[in-house]
């Protein structure tokens, strides 16, 4: 519940502090920070560097939710801080911690390398056979609309980690992929544009899988984006074994081509402005 | 690279659909029989048992049912040994202990229903 009357109310911030070069172990500081009603917790933190201790180090980069790059535990659920408003968590004590299941870099920075390798792993990216095409597109590859929602929540997420530290099997496993990695992975499974259906489902049926999780569903319920990765992975678990029994399409189908003629807009609809002229010379653009 | 996992699931999630069938019938058939009258007389009477031990189909059932429950059980165990956060090494032995133990629990098994079966006919 917010406590909002309107005025500066006094937040101790009890943050999490770790050097590696200079600490044997983490141990808990408490900051003061006056919290005017709306106030983030990226903005707690910034208060506290710039008045308090300087040395206090986390990594944010956009201030609204895009970036992926701030998050962290607060009051021991992992949340982006640019977008958790401190009044509407804690009443007097704000407990700041990096996010778990990662190693620490420093503060409240978790090193991210591990969890974009296993992303990564899953060649999370669009793979097709018409490589000058990738490489120097002439147009649009089509999709139909109900193929796009197919995977458009997942394709939502925004890599900050929270669900990875909030998943009890990456925590005692570190071998399984985690819900991040594996959501990226159902959304290409299922993209129609991609070609490579057969090589990603060989590739999931092993070790990097989603065989190890218990579909406890602690990376959904944390995610700030909606992505619901712990339902992609069930859904891939449902692709991967209607594959093994034939039952699926996917394995038959033929990547999208390019936009085909009849799909195009006849003429240009009423209203529309046209492209603004390129202001540097030699520039180029799909149409 | 294998489908190895993927089969494994499968047959996890099939075999784990026909336990309920098998299951199903067994507690139709046996426990309530006073409800749905599906086997002639009292089922847990000496009489109706032993008549029912002579039936090939019965020892049939009960092998059909000791493979599936045993690959159901012994693959769930195995996921719960491999959280263990065990070595690739280990990890390996236990899915040869797990395949070693459920082949001799199933022949076992498989050789008691079996012998069972020739009992009954043979007290005829
Ligand atoms: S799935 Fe959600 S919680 Fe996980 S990395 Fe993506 S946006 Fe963050
Ligand atoms: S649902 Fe699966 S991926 Fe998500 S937290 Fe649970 S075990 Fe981890
Ligand atoms: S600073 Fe970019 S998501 Fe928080």
């Amino acid at each position: 519940m917010s406590n909002d009357n309107g005025k500066d109310q006094n937040f101790i911030f009890r943050v999490r502090r770790f050097d590696p070069e200079k600490d044997p172990k983490p141990y808990y500081q408490d900051f003061t920070v006056p919290c005017p009603p709306g106030m983030v917790v990226l903005d707690g933190l910034w208060y506290i560097k710039e008045n308090l201790d300087p040395s206090l180090s986390w990594r944010s980069s956009c201030r609204m939710g895009v970036c992926g790059s701030c998050g962290m535990m607060l009051n021991g659920k992992p949340h982006l801080a640019c977008h958790t408003q401190v009044r509407e968590l804690a009443k007097d004590i704000l407990l700041v911690a990096p996010l778990p299941n990662f190693d620490i870099v420093r503060d409240l920075v978790p090193d991210l390398g591990p969890m974009m390798d296993k992303h990564r792993a899953l060649n999370t990216r669009t793979i097709r056979d018409d490589g000058e095409e990738m490489l120097k597109p002439t147009d649009q590859y089509w999709q139909d609309p109900e193929d796009l929602v197919k995977y458009l929540q997942f394709a939502y997420c925004i890599k900050c980690g929270c669900c990875m530290a909030a998943c009890p099997t990456l925590a005692t496993d570190e071998r399984y992929s985690g819900p991040m990695p594996l959501a990226q992975g159902y959304r290409y499974l299922v993209d129609t544009r991609d070609g490579a259906f057969k090589d990603r489902v060989k590739q999931l049926s092993g070790e990097q899988g989603p065989w190890r999780c218990h579909y406890a569903g602690e990376c959904s319920a944390v995610c700030p984006k909606g992505v619901d990765p712990a339902r992609a992975i069930q859904l891939m678990k449902r692709q991967l074994v209607f594959d093994y029994l034939r039952l699926s399409k996917l394995r038959y189908r033929k990547p999208a081509g390019l936009l085909p003629q009849e799909k195009r807009a006849k003429e240009r609809r009423e209203g529309i402005a046209e492209p603004p002229e390129f202001t540097v010379e030699g520039a180029t653009s799909l149409q | 690279m294998s489908i190895k996992n993927t089969k494994l699931w499968t047959w996890h999630v099939l075999a784990g659909l026909i336990l309920i069938f098998l299951l199903g019938l067994h507690m139709l058939g046996f426990h309530m029989n006073d409800v749905l009258h599906m086997v002639e007389g009292d089922p847990l009477d000496w009489s109706t048992v032993s008549e029912r031990a002579q039936a090939l189909s019965q020892a049939v059932f009960y092998i059909l049912f000791l493979g599936f429950a045993l690959y159901h059980g012994l693959y769930g165990l195995r996921n719960i040994l491999l959280e263990l956060n065990i070595s690739d090494g280990t990890a390996g032995f236990v899915n040869k202990l797990l395949v070693v133990a459920g082949v001799l629990l199933f022949a076992f098994g498989t050789w008691a229903a079996i012998a069972s079966w020739n009992l009954a006919k043979a007290t005829v």
